[in-house]
Order: structure tokens, then C-alpha cells, then sequence
């Protein structure tokens, strides 16, 4: 007879039994959590695995299929296609990540300062008025449109790709910030901490801040995904990173030629790496927005 | 008593929006208070208490009139100078689930205050807060959990905690204990008094429970309609209120006492829109008594029979009479099924039964007046 079947409650203290918890039988999540860690976990560490140098050219073992020396097979220059993907998070994930950071404090900042003061007439009111436009017109184009352009104006380096990103993610967050502001200022806590004394700055800081960023840093998990898609396929056309960085779109970009001839491999397994991630990046966003609303 | 508020045609309105419209939440309200003294004001939903606190405390900015704070005028006080006064005005919601930061702690809310007014080093902070929550009954356990976690009856002693922090000398009161259980509510009365009592701050008391303005304030003001109708000393006003509204409110509890001699007070209809004011007294659509001239003049206070400004009225006809006069005629004004009652007993019983149908639907207009 178990412990549980006598009616006793268990209190599991130990760490598996408290993060077991946490995830709530929620398989997907446990999945996805676990699938971006072990993606992440082997970019940061793939210069000390047994792997191929992604960037070498090996011109003897062109387009070789996948077999036991080369896993996931070789590209067309002779590269291991196994090496090159387990190298791409270097540089997808990083954009991914600094972008989507970088967007979600200018957009939180700009979100906190430009609508409290929204609706409250002044030279405040048609600032607000001014940047909520700005930010309407920017996201009436479309992402990628948009991504190409400023790519093709800025240059095609792995800075320049995270500060067209951070460009283009900034009014997402923005929008959010803003949803919850507007909603949360409204709420008589906020007429309570001034009436109990606090400066105006600091209700904004501290109790405005505090209650309405939530809903924006959920957004950045999926964000990340759109990110990643985006480097991907900025890569793909020629604007983003170049070859022969290891990178999921180039690879796609120049596996898919050899798609017509019956060459899966070269564009299939980074695609696959693309898929995952940003599905388990949806997930994983998905799941904290639910556990944030409870 | 030395004077520690006076408030001076207090007029509130609100643009309504996509329309030239305004509402008129306080219309014309003048009162004061003293140091260490209750004021209750009652009165029905949408009759402008809450509004009439939060334009005294100048959370909302009155459209017209004055307050006048230990003296200042709070209308032409900086943002600053206001946010330093704040030290001795505090406000304790009718919801205090709603009146807290969610991400906050029970410590944080109550500490708050002493960060703002005082300069106490973070150890300081925390002695008085334990203090503080010793003083209003509060469990020192419940310090480090967020407001959620509380109950309402919890919730609103740290509310009350985080009122009387700083000391102030005016804590308006807005409708503290109507989310509370009957067991609760005494409980957190009777601490508001022992407050008072020992710290000499002034209370100012909103609530339509009757019972409860009854037993803390000193004076009452009776509001209809965004106006003080009637305002004077709780216990005599409650005897005999001298404003028809006043009677008809007070009198529209139930007694205890099923002998009492009491009467109820008719008024007809509904409370006309704040959004388009009679001109005259707002009471004159629905009042029993009513007059030419209440129709037409706003009334001003009238002060009842030899009250130098501390009881007085409202109200056209009770000017005009003799005191004794008017509460004859209070008297005699019969709800319409007292009426009926002494109709159909002189008539005799072959009208009853057409009188039948309409008894019904007379009994739930007055039911609902």
C-alpha cells in the first residue's frame, strides 16, 4: 500500500518532485522546456564536443547522405551538416534572445511612459498622441517587408540583423505595455497610493510598472521564435548573415537547391532544428501566459 | 472644537463622453468638521458620498467650491505641498482587495505611508510597522503575504493600519464595512472608535448603513442627489429628522420594535438623472409636500427651530412653517395604503373588491420606494 493511497499528503521537497510540480502534468511544456535546453545547452558547449569544424571545407565529401561518420549527412561544400546545426543556435539563439530583450525594455519604458500620461491633455498627452501613431505606422508594415528593407539599407552582419529586429520587435511589446497600462491605471490601487502620499513617478515606477509588464514578457517567448524564422529568412535571401556561418536559413537556402535531385538532407535537418524551436518557444509562451492569469 | 475641515459649495461634475452632457455627482456642498469629530453621510447608491470623499481629500479635483484643510485651501496647494499633506489625510476604501497593489506584501502596504512622510531608517520602518499591526489586531504572520491571501475582515484592518500610519488628523472612511460579514463589521466599528478615541482623529464616515452611521458619528449629513439635505446632531436628527427625505430615508429601515408608532414616509417615483438636475429642490419631483417654489428655487439651509448652524435643512416648506407646524405636517403625511386603508373602511366593503386588483400593484410601488 502506497503512502497516497492511505490519504496522506506527500510534500515532495526534493528538486525533480518541486519542478515536477511546477510543470503540472503539463507534458507539452515539460517537452518544449526540455527541447530548448538541450538545443541551447549544445551551441554553448559544441566547441568541446567531438564535432567537425562547421566551417571547413571538405571538397572530397561533398553532399555525402547521412551515415554513421556524418549523422545528418554532408552539405555541398563537404561541411558536416550535424556540426553546422548543433553550431547555428551561436547565432540564431543569440539574435533571438538580444533582440527580443532588447525590444521588450524599449518597448516597456516607451509603453509605461507614453500612455500613463495618455488622455491627460498638455504637451505629455500629444507626445503620447504623436508615438502612438509612430508605432501604429511601423506595424501596419509587414515584418518581413520591413526586415528586407532595413537589412538590405544597414548591412548584413549579425549586429546589424539583431538592431533590425530590436526595430521591428519594439511596438509588439509597446503594445502590450500599453494594453495593461491603460487598464491598470484605472484601478483604484493606483488612486490609493496617492492618496497614501507616493510621488507620481513612483506609482508609475513601481505599482504601474510592476502590475502591467507581465503580459509582455510572456509575448517574448514566442517572439523569440518569430525571431529565429526571421534571421532565418532574411539568411535565406541573402540579407542576413552570410556563409558560411553556421545558420539554420542559410543552410535551408542552400540545402534547397538539391531538394530537385533527390538530396533531402542538406535542407531537412535544419528545418527541422527551425520547427522545434519555434514551436517549443510558442509553448513555452503559451504555458507562462495561462500561469501568469491563474 | 477647534475646526480642522471646512468645505465650502462643493460642486463635482463629469463630461460625459460623446456627448455635451455632464453629470453632476456633488452639487453645492457645505459642511465642516472638527478636530477628533464623525461625520457620517448617507444616502442611497449614486448620491455622490463617494464623490464628495474623494473631492475632499482633492483625489479628484472639484469643478467648483472649496476645501479648506487645517486651514489651506487644497485647490491652490502645489503637487508637492499636496503630497506632503497627504500625511494627515488618508482614505480607507470599501474594498480593500481592490485598494491594494496585488504584487505588493502586507508589509510593503503598510510601510508605504512611512516611506513617503518620514524619514525612519528601514529598521525603524519595521518596528512601527509590527507596532502598527499590533495595534489594529492583525497577525504578525500575515506580514509577509500579498493581499489575496487575506480575508476581507484582515484586509480591511491593514487598510486601517496603513491609515492611521502617519498619524493623520482626517481619515475619510468611504463605506468601510460594507463588504464585511455582520460579526466583522462590529469588530472593525468598534476599533475605529478605540482608534479615535486614543489618536483624536477626525472621521469622516460614509456609509448607507444607518445602523452603523448611528453608532460613530456625532453629526450626520443626509445626501440626495449630490446635496446635503439635511445635516445635524446623529442622535436627534435620527429622532426627528425635519427634511422629508431624511424621514423618508430613516424611516424606510425596519424597527426592531414592531409597536413603534412610526410611520413610514412616502415619496413617489425614482430618483430623477444627475445628468439633468431638476432646477428647484431635487427632491420636489418626488416630494409629498412639495410647493410651488420648490419647483422653481434651489432651497438654501434653513437652520431647525433655534440650531445656530449646527442642524438645518434644506427645504422651502420647513422654512416657512412654524417648527411645531412642520412636524405636524410630517406627521400627517399617510403612505397612499394608509390612505387606502382609512378610504375602503369609510367606503365599507363593496369596494373592496376593486380595490383588490390595484392593491398588488400600489404595494410594490411602495415597496419599492
Amino acid at each position: 500500500m502506497t503512502i497516497a493511497s492511505l490519504g496522506v499528503e506527500r510534500r515532495t521537497r526534493s528538486l525533480a518532485g518541486r519542478i515536477w510540480r511546477w510543470f503540472d502534468g503539463d507534458w507539452l511544456f515539460l517537452g518544449a522546456v526540455i527541447a530548448l535546453s538541450t538545443i541551447a545547452i549544445l551551441g554553448l558547449i559544441a566547441p568541446h564536443l567531438p564535432l567537425a569544424d562547421p566551417e571547413l571545407p571538405v571538397p572530397e565529401d561533398r553532399l555525402q547522405p547521412p551515415s554513421w561518420s556524418h549523422p545528418f549527412g554532408t552539405d555541398v561544400n563537404g561541411s558536416d551538416i550535424l556540426s553546422r546545426v548543433i553550431y547555428a543556435p551561436r547565432v540564431d539563439l543569440l539574435i533571438a534572445i538580444l533582440s527580443v530583450l532588447l525590444a521588450l525594455a524599449f518597448g516597456s519604458v516607451i509603453g509605461l511612459f507614453g500612455t500613463f500620461f495618455q488622455g491627460r491633455g498638455g504637451i505629455a498627452g500629444l507626445l503620447t498622441e504623436l508615438l502612438n501613431r509612430t508605432m501604429d505606422i511601423l506595424q501596419s508594415f509587414p515584418a518581413f517587408i520591413v526586415a528586407l528593407a532595413l537589412a538590405g539599407v544597414v548591412g548584413s552582419d549579425l549586429w546589424s540583423v539583431i538592431g533590425v529586429l530590436t526595430f521591428l520587435f519594439t511596438p509588439i511589446f509597446f503594445r502590450f505595455v500599453r494594453g495593461e497600462v491603460l487598464h491598470i491605471r484605472e484601478r483604484l490601487f493606483i488612486e490609493a497610493q496617492t492618496a497614501a502620499g507616493s510621488p507620481l513617478w513612483r506609482v508609475l515606477l513601481v505599482n504601474v510598472s510592476r502590475n502591467s509588464v507581465g503580459a509582455a514578457v510572456v509575448q517574448a517567448s514566442p517572439t523569440m521564435g518569430f525571431a529565429i524564422l526571421l534571421t532565418a529568412g532574411l539568411a535565406f535571401l541573402g540579407v542576413g548573415v552570410k556563409p558560411p556561418t553556421p545558420e539554420w536559413g542559410l543552410m535551408i537556402s542552400s540545402g534547397q537547391e538539391q531538394l530537385y535531385v533527390g538530396r533531402w538532407w542538406p535542407a531537412i535537418f535544419p528545418g527541422m532544428a527551425i520547427a522545434i524551436t519555434v514551436f517549443s518557444l510558442a509553448v513555452v509562451g503559451e504555458a507562462l501566459r495561462r500561469r501568469l492569469e491563474q | 472644537m477647534a475646526e480642522l475641515l471646512r468645505v465650502a459649495d462643493l460642486v463635482k461634475q463629469f463630461d460625459l463622453p460623446g456627448t455635451k452632457k455632464r453629470l453632476t455627482a456633488v452639487n453645492g456642498v457645505s459642511f465642516t468638521l472638527g478636530e477628533g469629530e464623525t461625520l457620517g453621510v448617507v444616502g442611497e447608491s449614486g448620491s455622490g458620498k463617494t464623490t464628495l470623499g474623494r473631492c475632499v481629500l482633492r483625489l479628484l479635483d472639484a469643478t467648483a467650491g472649496a476645501v479648506e484643510f487645517m486651514s489651506m485651501d487644497l485647490a491652490t496647494l502645489s503637487r508637492s505641498d499636496l503630497r506632503h499633506l497627504r500625511a494627515n489625510m488618508q482614505i480607507v476604501y470599501q474594498n480593500p482587495g481592490e485598494a491594494f497593489d496585488p504584487t505588493m506584501t502586507i508589509r510593503g502596504i503598510i510601510e508605504d505611508p512611512l516611506k513617503f512622510h518620514t524619514n525612519m531608517s528601514p529598521r525603524e520602518r519595521r518596528a512601527e510597522v509590527h507596532q502598527l499591526t499590533e495595534r489594529v489586531g492583525l497577525d504578525d504572520d500575515l506580514l509577509d503575504k500579498r493581499p489575496r491571501e487575506l480575508t476581507a475582515g484582515a484586509r480591511q484592518r491593514v487598510a486601517i493600519a496603513r491609515a492611521i500610519a502617519t498619524k493623520p488628523k482626517l481619515i475619510v472612511l468611504d463605506e468601510p464595512t460594507s463588504a464585511l460579514d455582520l460579526s466583522v463589521r462590529r469588530r472593525i466599528i468598534d476599533l475605529l472608535i478605540e482608534l479615535q478615541r486614543d489618536l483624536g482623529v477626525s472621521y469622516m464616515f460614509i456609509s448607507h448603513d444607518l445602523s452603523t452611521i448611528r453608532k460613530i458619528s456625532t453629526r450626520v449629513a443626509i445626501m440626495y442627489l449630490g446635496e446635503i439635505m439635511e445635516l445635524g446632531p446623529t442622535q436627534e436628527l435620527y429622532d426627528t429628522p425635519r427634511h422629508p427625505y431624511s424621514r423618508a430615508l430613516l424611516l424606510s429601515v425596519s424597527r426592531p420594535d414592531p409597536t413603534s408608532q412610526a410611520r413610514r414616509f412616502p415619496l413617489a417615483g425614482e430618483i430623477p438623472s444627475p445628468i439633468d438636475l431638476p432646477p428647484g429642490c431635487p427632491l420636489s419631483s418626488r416630494c409629498p409636500l412639495v410647493e410651488e417654489i420648490c419647483e422653481e428655487q434651489r432651497p438654501r439651509a434653513v437652520d431647525v427651530d433655534g440650531h445656530n448652524g449646527d442642524w438645518w435643512a434644506m427645504c422651502h416648506p420647513m422654512g416657512a412653517a412654524a417648527p411645531l407646524e412642520w412636524l405636524g405636517r410630517l406627521d400627517a403625511t399617510e403612505t397612499r395604503r394608509e390612505a387606502r386603508r382609512r378610504d375602503s373602511a369609510a367606503i365599507g366593503p363593496a369596494h373592496f373588491g376593486r380595490l383588490i386588483g390595484r392593491e398588488t400593484q400600489r404595494g410594490a410601488q411602495e415597496h419599492h420606494d
